[in-house]
């Protein structure tokens, strides 16, 4: 057992409005930089859509994360190597990378020509400021921006062609681009700070590394020498390339903010509280394997990575490995450990990457495709029957095919396709739901509402933790942060890259790599 | 009611704006005076939306000649007080005509409202009419009553919903704290941002709890229920701006609100009504269903019940562009928008790259296909109110009939050249006109009586009719 502490994120979907706090927090932080325009650190999607950069999901066009072969016969092994490129055939492309996204996947920056309001001559209309380029400083027509299909904005464009489509029936296709069908959600998405990852793998300059004390993935900016591998190798498009600096750049999880005591900017600004943070311990030895099985064993070799901060084995090998007790304090208080093991509900962004995201999402909750019933059309008046039925709330727990949301596209988006997975966490989600709304509205738990909780193998203790730290948790609750340690970190007294082998990655790719 | 078929025109002489942007009121404005913005005054912030009183401070001070509003106001006062020792020397008086007002006895002063102006009445100033007084002006001395606070207060009191409350002592107070020193007497200075703010806590009733106190006596002795009780335990509760510092305050329990807050309950509109039986402030002391004022009777809506929706006919704002119409009849809604408090920075340009660049026109998707749309295509809204162009957004969330654009957008960015009408087109009210209710106009009688930011005119339904079409390119 290797093991290793690790700070992540959790999101909950069924609480994000869509605001872009959370994007606009971390762009005024990071990113309002020249050669830094286009790059959103942190983006909210709206899905389905398109996502930024455009369909960057379809790892076909964008050669993102990793390829997985199953062992097709006797004595073979499994076979993990980058979609981007076999390791040979790295050295072939190194002048050559031609699966990067382009201005016109991202968008070109754009601004106003703000100071014609007031130096405008007189005339005969009004002064306007006119678009202009951020690039050029000419003017622009626009044709795309960061957040394109906000709110299903050009739906039949961009929501109509999300990757995360795949599989679902033509009905259901159908009756999600019309408007008393649609649905959609919001996804905000940081770098996912893989334990696998992509990008680290990528890097011919053994530039990017994942620090050891908190997972976090950086580039070294001065070791990158802007082969853009990194860009074209995360399979979630969240290395970006800085065209003034010639450096790549990503989401650093805020280090700065978190080494005091702060959460990122990201989840400290975020309007609906969505976001929870705290430390997960994990077995580094147990990752070469855990990436490397079918998509439908994925989610549970995922989790058992992830290990029990109780256990006196798992504490005693963090010792040993110079985890601080203060972390392992707070790894036992994770909210990230509550709602991805103990009570699993959460699941990382498309685990068939192989990447092995370690920012989670609870997927969301919708309503029923249609619970009104017209029982007669008299005089040209149309009578709506409510349903009062008590058993009504059961219906979506019973038959999760009425959700508005297609399991499938959940499950394409969480567990590798397996829609069992995502029953599994809806239900539960729900069973709590049934429960909380017996004891806060009917004042009496049910026989009936008791089963529910049952089957989903629930406690009502459990359903009232879940309750309790989905909707009222206060900051600490959610912002677990451990105690930072610098002078225990091992920047500030070695080359980090010296230890990169010490890290998820290193049984891919040695540590002297690069240099 | 006698309708006027032209309305009467002409241009407002002077508009003095006073901003922290170039927005669009600046830019129609004759004189924009630089204003300080959240970040750089002293200002207390408060809304109906929380029960908290919160506190500006200057982080850095007010870049380059901007002001905060206080000082602004301070130095026109000064200036027309010097002017007024040349144009104006000798004090002024003017005839000040007041309406009869909600909360007191000018409610129930006419069982029924009648118009005087038409003979229909003989008119009795303070019962049939509004009340006239007479004021006396110094503009000389306009700087100097601007930044103090006058004996009145001292005397009367401060009032609301119908209370009057003794502040005698707290005003002494402040003249002692804050004194400035005018004709020979000390009274509290309004000279200095930070004093305005602590006269108002020191004068509320929600911020100083001995006046929370003595509203619920006054309101015992109108309603014989006990109620102090209610104040008691935060009686000794005196905010200032210092603590404001510290830390925002919520406010206290006060019958000038109301609900009860004791113990951090939710703020819940009419609990002291509902759970002390104070009155509500209508002509039965109840909640009002049937509305007998003559005006709610002559407009049908004495009682809520369905009204048909209008025909575009009866809005008749569509019947000119008729003719010069190419494109079709939608319905045209401006719901509140998804990234901007009003217009308020709505059009910087990072809050425009999180949406499209513009304010887009959200389209239904067969609509748009019906009128030969593309998404992002340019598309021109219009009607005889005016015009609208932005790029379109097509999405199939947006109900078939309806076009929808978020409300109060700017003029100042990306706003093309109607091609219609051959001038720069406008922002989404340009196409709406504003239309008083008349109900709300009413007075004169119970609850209807005039209250200031109570009872009066309020902002109306901005949806109409508009033609859309196609456009095949936009000049700026």
């Amino acid at each position: 057992m290797n093991v290793r502490a690790h700070m992540s994120m959790l999101f909950h979907l069924d609480k994000c409005i869509g605001c872009h706090t959370c994007s606009i927090a971390c762009k005024n932080l990071w990113t309002d930089r020249k050669g830094a325009e286009y790059m959103w650190w942190n983006n909210v999607e709206t899905r389905p859509g398109a996502g930024y950069p455009t369909q960057w999901e379809n790892q076909n066009h964008y050669k993102g994360g990793w390829k997985f072969t199953k062992a097709s016969g006797y004595g073979e092994k499994n076979k993990l190597e980058l979609r981007l490129h076999t390791r040979t055939g790295a050295l072939a492309k190194l002048y050559y990378n031609p699966d990067l996204p382009s201005l016109e996947d991202y968008y070109e920056p754009f601004t106003f020509r703000y100071e014609d309001l007031f130096n405008s001559p007189e005339g005969k209309d009004q002064p306007t400021a006119i678009p202009i380029s951020m690039v050029t400083n000419k003017p622009l027509h626009i044709e795309s921006g960061p957040n394109w299909d906000d709110d299903l904005g050009g739906s039949n464009l961009y929501a109509r062609n999300d990757p995360n489509r795949e599989g679902l029936s033509d009905e259901v296709k159908a009756a999600l681009d019309e408007v008393d069908r649609v649905v959609f959600n919001y996804l905000p998405r940081i770098c996912n700070h893989c334990l696998n990852p992509a990008c680290v793998a990528a890097c011919p300059s053994g530039a990017i590394y994942k620090r050891a004390e908190d997972g976090i993935v950086l580039v070294n900016e001065n070791q990158c020498r802007a082969w853009r591998m990194c860009v074209a190798a995360c399979p979630y498009k969240k290395v970006y390339y800085n065209w003034n600096t010639g450096k790549s750049e990503k989401c650093i999880l805020c280090f700065p903010r978190m080494e005091t005591g702060q959460a990122p900017a990201c989840a400290h600004s975020c309007v609906g509280r969505i976001r929870y943070m705290g430390v997960l311990l994990y077995d580094a030895d147990r990752i070469p394997a855990a990436a490397n099985v079918p998509d439908e064993e994925l989610v549970d070799s995922f989790l058992d990575t992830l290990l029990d901060p109780f256990d006196p084995e798992v504490i005693a090998a963090a010792r040993e490995n110079g985890i601080d007790d203060g972390w392992i304090k707070a790894a036992q208080e994770s909210p990230i450990y509550k709602f991805v093991k103990v009570w699993k509900i959460a699941l990382p962004l498309h685990l068939e990457y192989r990447t092995m995201a370690m920012m989670f999402y609870i997927p969301p909750l919708s309503p029923v495709m249609s619970s009104i019933k017209v029982s007669s059309i008299k005089d040209g008046s149309v009578r709506l029957e409510l349903d009062d039925d008590p058993q009504h709330e059961f219906e979506l727990f019973n038959n999760l095919d009425k959700a508005r949301i297609p399991v499938k596209y959940l499950a394409n988006l969480f567990s590798a396709g397996n829609e069992e997975t995502i029953r599994r966490i809806l239900r539960k989600i729900y069973a709590v739901r049934i429960y909380m709304r017996r004891k806060t509205v009917d004042k009496a738990i049910d026989e009936a509402t008791l089963q529910v909780l049952t089957q989903v193998g629930c406690s009502p203790e459990e359903a009232e933790a879940i309750y309790k730290l989905t909707t009222l948790p206060t900051t600490a609750e959610r912002f677990v942060l451990p105690p930072y340690h610098r002078e225990m970190s091992v920047e500030t007294w070695k080359d980090p890259l010296a230890h990169k082998g010490e890290v998820g990655v290193g049984y891919l790719q040695l540590p002297q790599r690069g240099e | 009611m006698e309708y006027r078929d032209e309305a009467p025109t002409g241009k407002l002489d002077l508009v003095v704006d006073l901003n922290f942007r170039m927005d669009t009121s600046a830019l129609y404005s004759d004189i924009v005076l630089p204003a300080a913005t959240w970040y750089e005054k002293t200002d207390l912030n408060s809304t109906d939306l929380h029960t908290f009183v919160n506190p500006m401070q200057a982080a850095v001070p007010p870049s380059w000649e901007s002001k905060c509003d206080w000082d602004i106001y301070k130095a026109v006062a000064k200036k027309v007080s010097e002017l007024a020792k040349v144009h104006l020397p000798e004090p002024v008086r003017d005839v000040v005509m007041i309406p009869l007002q909600h909360d007191t006895p000018d409610e129930v002063t006419q069982p029924t409202v009648a118009d005087w102006k038409a003979g229909e009445c003989e008119p009795i100033p303070g019962k049939t009419m509004p009340k006239f007084r007479v004021v006396e002006r110094d503009y000389t001395l306009l700087y100097e009553r601007m930044v103090t606070l006058g004996p009145g207060v001292e005397e009367n009191g401060v009032a609301a919903h119908g209370l009057k409350i003794p502040v005698a002592d707290e005003y002494q107070a402040l003249a002692r704290e804050q004194g400035r020193k005018f004709n020979g007497r000390v009274y509290p200075s309004l000279e200095e941002s930070r004093e305005v703010a602590d006269t108002i806590l020191r004068l509320d009733p929600v911020t100083n709890g001995e006046l929370a106190y003595r509203a619920f006596v006054e309101e015992e002795h109108k309603t014989g229920r006990p109620l102090t009780h209610l104040a008691e335990g935060t009686r000794s509760v005196k905010y200032t701006f210092a603590d404001l510092i510290a830390q925002p305050r919520r406010v206290l329990t006060s019958p000038t609100w109301s609900a009860s807050i004791n113990k951090g309950r939710a703020y819940s509109p009419f609990t002291l009504n509902v759970e002390e039986l104070i009155p509500w402030r209508t002509l039965t002391g109840r909640q009002h269903f049937y509305l007998d004022h003559e005006l709610y009777l002559q407009w049908g809506e004495h009682l809520p019940t369905y009204k048909p929706r209008p025909d575009h006919t009866m809005l008749d704002e569509t019947q000119m562009t008729e003719a010069e119409a190419q494109g079709r009849l939608m319905n045209y809604i401006t719901p509140h928008g998804k990234w901007s408090i009003h217009s308020t920075y709505s059009e910087n340009h990072r809050m425009m790259t999180l949406s499209r660049g513009d304010y887009p026109i959200w389209l239904n998707d067969k609509d748009a296909e019906e009128l030969g749309i593309k998404d992002n295509d340019w598309v021109e809204l219009f009607n005889d109110n005016g015009v609208f162009v932005q790029r379109c957004n097509v999405s199939a969330r947006i109900p078939k009939g309806t076009v929808f654009v978020y409300h109060a957008t700017e003029r100042t960015v990306g706003i093309p050249i109607s091609p219609l009408r051959g001038k720069r087109a406008g922002m989404n009210n340009s196409i709406t006109r504003a239309r008083l209710k008349p109900v709300l106009m009413a007075g004169g009688y119970a609850q209807f009586t005039y209250a200031f930011n109570y009872w009066g005119p309020t902002g109306v339904n901005r949806d109409t009719n508009v033609f859309v079409r196609k456009v095949e390119s936009v000049e700026f």
